[in-house]
């Protein structure tokens, strides 16, 4: 049987609901196996980070602790990119580390849907970070937004420079949504690719099923490697937001 | 060998095949499924997680804060308490130092006298002493004087049949000691 490393990757409908929920437009709207661990994520999430902290204990046990831990990491980030100021972004940069970490988490386990490999998902939270800077950046400097493009330099270096600063700013949400996307694709893609690899040694019988070790002993080495991937993304996406929206905040000013 | 059975056979809008991220067919169901997730996560964590957390690593700031304010106070009240305990003992020192010095002094003005009265006691003794031995001395001196004027009366009368008085005695014997 020939398995498709892909495969793990189709958005598709569960079977216990085939049929589009209802439409928007024209668009038909499926309960799918993304969207179920989509709210997995975020029943768990929910739960995890209002429980922990339910009972509020002065010496935190471990789940408060680990909720505490979250909150302050999110918060050290924050400072150090954007100083006080950017503490108004906690909330939303708070929920995309969390979210992130947690779909990339869950995607780790054997049976579950990754979220995060979708270039579609990537994406959509790129947009809201670009779009929030963006708004953020008009809102409080108004046209002198602008001058983020603009770097105090002779005209003969400054045109060429803001160019480049343009395409920079417009590479960001391609390359923000590209990495987290790549990474989870590509982690999952090889594990499959090595799964694949055992079971066709290990049903070829002879020799063979012994050699399938080799690619097992992979397998486990690359999920270890996956799990600090998992967190390592999360914590790429969530810093680079943080420096997007702080050269939002500042402009040039903290550079 | 079959195709393994999907769900796609009956869903016709979620088509198979080709690189499935790039299924543009499955974004209405991602992007819908995505923001009412991500919505509600963000709601939730604005209005309830966030601010539990953090009142909760607030609090327990503001606690060790108010903790380590108290401690300080005790410190100060301890180190009080200590100077207070310390006053009268240091006070109870200087005292006992104090009477210690005295009546060493007492003391040694006692043995000075105690060795004046001695060593005028022991002078009025030798002097005594000595006063005594000139009298026996004198007194040995006369009796000598005696015996040699009774011997020099007999010696005189027995060698040559003549008396010498006792007066010329007298006067001989003085000669002879002065001499």
């Amino acid at each position: 049987m020939a398995i498709n490393p892909m495969e793990q990757f189709e958005v598709k409908p569960v079977s216990w609901a085939p049929h589009p929920l209802f439409h928007i437009g024209h668009y038909p709207i499926y309960f799918t196996n993304q969207a179920l661990w989509m709210l997995v994520v975020f029943v768990s999430l929910s739960l995890f980070l209002i429980l922990a902290v339910n009972k509020n204990r002065v010496v935190p046990t471990r789940t408060q602790s680990l909720a505490e831990l979250s909150y302050e990491f999110v918060g050290g980030m924050i400072d150090m990119t954007s100083g006080p100021a950017g503490f108004r972004f906690f909330p939303l940069i708070f929920t995309i580390f969390m979210f992130i970490l947690f779909c990339n988490g869950f995607g780790l386990l054997p049976i579950a849907f990754t979220v995060t490999s979708q270039i579609a998902i990537t994406f959509f939270l790129t947009a809201v970070v670009i779009l929030t800077a963006i708004v953020t950046g008009f809102v409080r400097h108004g046209a002198g937004f602008l001058k983020l493009f603009v770097i105090k330099a002779p005209v003969i270096i400054m045109v060429p420079m803001v160019l480049l600063e343009f395409i920079s700013f417009c590479a960001r949400p391609l390359s923000l949504s590209m990495r987290l996307f790549a990474n989870m694709l590509a982690g999952h893609t090889m594990l499959k690719v090595m799964a694949g690899f055992v079971i066709g040694l290990g049903t070829a019988g002879g020799v063979y099923t012994v050699l399938a070790a080799a690619p097992e002993a992979l397998i486990v080495a690359l999920t270890a490697l996956e799990f600090l991937v998992a967190f390592l993304q999360a914590y790429v996406f969530a810093i680079l937001s943080c420096i997007y929206l702080s050269e939002a905040l500042h402009l040039h000013d903290n550079h | 060998m079959p195709a393994p059975a999907t769900t796609t056979g009956t869903v016709a809008e979620h088509k198979s095949g080709g690189f499935p991220p790039f299924n543009t067919s499955t974004y209405p169901s991602q992007i819908f499924w995505l923001t009412v997730t991500f919505v509600a996560l963000l709601i939730v964590m604005w209005k309830v997680a966030v601010p539990k957390i953090g009142g909760v690593i607030g609090e327990r700031k503001g606690r060790i804060q108010t903790e380590l304010a108290k401690a300080e106070e005790s410190r100060k009240a301890a180190e009080h308490a200590a100077a207070a305990y310390q006053a009268p003992i240091l006070e109870a020192r200087e005292r006992a130092r104090a009477a210690s010095e005295a009546s060493r002094t007492e003391m040694a003005r006692e043995f000075e006298r105690a060795k004046t009265s001695a060593d005028t006691e022991a002078h009025r003794k030798t002097t005594e002493a000595q006063e005594r031995i000139a009298a026996m001395q004198r007194q040995a001196k006369w009796h000598v004087t005696q015996a040699a004027e009774e011997a020099v009366v007999d010696i005189v009368s027995r060698l040559t049949g003549e008396s010498v008085s006792r007066t010329e005695a007298t006067a001989a014997v003085r000669d002879v000691l002065k001499a």
